[in-house]
């Protein structure tokens, strides 16, 4: 009974936080993907904490001078991951990187690297100013966080195994059934969606990062997957001889709004720089920098 | 401060107990059988007794549990073809691991029995084995259980390490938890404070059956 009522409860906090990822939505610089609802949804407080317009003209060269500390995740590409040799790469490296130049900070040591759970509490805990690694601006995240405006927006696919994985399972709808087993990477869209949809617990394999899932998949300790979609292409496409496969299309367009996140701490010492990074964002998009690196990392 | 969020991670950290205690508890027991068959074995004269003790030791004390734990859930079962579940991994690591220290307590406890009470059974007209069972296991079996509760303890907080195989245990619980409501340090703090419990009953437990045994 207790697991049921939670389970309710659970169920119920999402549905809040998927609304509210809507509503954020429809704020997005991005046009391309928006889901119906959320063109319908008016943008209401969750935006408030965005300071008012108050930068004029270029952002160029807005930030010279000052240092930001910046994390991203190291395991997620074609994002933010690591090449043979060791080098840290991948579009929100690069773009990081085209901001840094265009706006003219710099880097507080080196890009520090680190998994998803540690790099959410670094940022709301204001050990780090600032981090790109496909984050989503979730409205939990948004309570311990700012966010820029979203730069990317993907929606989540399912993945089976091809030789294993029943063949009747087609649609992430059929996971609620409970029938068949379901990986997700711990916090991310894809964990929350599967809640949301009332996976059930017995159900769903958290992992603490996505590479232990890939593999559960591919050995068959899982029928199914779920993931961001350029993530999960990305997976297929480099890896030889993968047993997995997305199946259906592609679900929960506009919950995964891909946006920087800026830790309040950041905020407070430098009071306009959300607006910098929205301003320097749009702009980047404007001159075509910022389909150069889709063109690089995403297709 | 807000304490409501306890009415949700709460009844997760307990679902999470269940499975800790029954991986800690099986892991335990096998690890007992496993460790005192490796600590006789060290203390054998059959020299491949010896020789498979030594390097199961080796390598359980030479590579981090973390690391047995991926090992065992994602290469064993290509290399055998045997699919473990997460749970039955978690107890292997755990029997395979606590064996291997047990080990080391069991043939410590063995060394410590004065030579004297062997050759003294031996000169009664007892066989070796019979030895070994009436007169070298009792006070050696009294003198390593509080180094075996011991040891339980220390496998209760290494299934935290398990969740790196999907187990899951009291610390997988708390991070699922976290990763989705961000109140990160209520929940880290929340399990610090359920596991200082959990243990302080163990340690209690302990006191009482060591104060049982060796009256």
């Amino acid at each position: 009974m207790k697991k049921q009522l939670m389970k309710r409860l659970l169920a119920a906090g999402m549905s809040i936080a998927m609304m509210g990822t809507m509503v954020a939505c429809g704020a997005t610089a991005q046009t391309t993907t928006t889901s119906e609802t959320a063109e319908t949804t008016e943008t209401t407080a969750s935006d408030a904490e965005t300071t008012p317009a108050s930068v004029d003209g270029s952002v160029k060269g807005a930030l010279e001078g000052v240092t930001l500390s910046f994390g991203t995740s190291g395991l997620f590409a074609p994002f933010s991951y690591y090449d043979e040799s060791g080098e840290l790469i991948g579009f929100d490296i690069d773009f990081c990187n085209a901001l840094k130049d265009y706006l003219g900070f710099e880097i507080e040591g080196e890009m520090q690297a680190m998994d998803y759970s540690a790099l959410a509490t670094s940022l709301a805990e204001g050990k780090l100013d600032f981090g790109m690694a496909a984050l989503c601006a979730t409205d939990e995240r948004k309570e311990v966080m700012n966010f820029s405006e979203t730069y990317c927006d993907s929606g989540q696919s399912l993945a089976i195994n091809t030789e294993s994985s029943p063949k009747d399972l087609t649609a992430v709808d059929m996971l609620t059934s409970g029938d068949y087993k379901v990986a997700v990477e711990k916090g991310t869209a894809s964990h929350m969606y599967a809640i949301n949809i009332g996976v059930p617990e017995d159900a769903l394999e958290v992992h603490d990062e996505i590479t232990t899932a890939y593999e559960s998949l591919e050995q068959g300790k899982v029928d199914a997957l779920i993931q961001d979609t350029p993530g999960l292409a990305y997976y297929i496409k480099t890896t030889e001889d993968t047993k997995i496969a997305i199946t259906g299309d592609s679900f929960n367009q506009g919950q995964s709004p891909y946006a920087i996140a800026i830790s309040f701490d950041c905020t407070e010492a430098n009071p306009e720089i959300v607006e910098i990074f929205n301003k320097a964002v749009e702009e980047l998009i404007a001159d075509g920098t910022f389909a150069e690196l889709s063109a690089k990392w995403l297709e | 401060m807000d304490l409501g969020f306890l009415g949700k991670l709460l009844p997760m950290l307990f679902t999470g107990l269940r499975v800790t205690i029954l991986i800690a508890v099986v892991g335990i027991i096998f690890g007992f059988l496993l460790g005192t068959l490796a600590g006789f074995s060290l203390e054998s004269r059959i020299k491949v007794f010896k020789g498979i003790a030594n390097v199961y030791i080796w390598v359980i004390r030479g590579t981090p549990l973390i690391v047995q734990a991926l090992y065992i859930y994602y290469v064993i079962p290509k290399l055998v073809g045997i699919d473990l579940s997460s749970n039955l991994s978690g107890i292997l690591v755990i029997s395979l691991n606590s064996g291997a220290f047990i080990a080391e307590i069991v043939r410590g406890a063995l060394n410590g029995i004065d030579p004297g009470q062997r050759e003294a059974g031996l000169s009664l007209g007892l066989t070796p084995a019979q030895t070994t069972w009436h007169i070298i296991v009792p006070p050696a079996f009294r003198s390593i259980l509080p180094a075996l509760f011991n040891q339980f303890i220390i496998s209760v907080k290494d299934t935290a390490l398990l969740s790196v195989i999907v187990v899951n245990e009291i610390t997988h619980q708390a991070q699922n938890y976290a990763s989705l409501s961000y109140k990160t340090i209520p929940t880290y703090t929340t399990l610090a404070v359920f596991y200082l419990i959990l243990i302080s009953i163990l340690i209690i437990a302990q006191k009482m059956v060591e104060r049982k045994i060796m009256r």
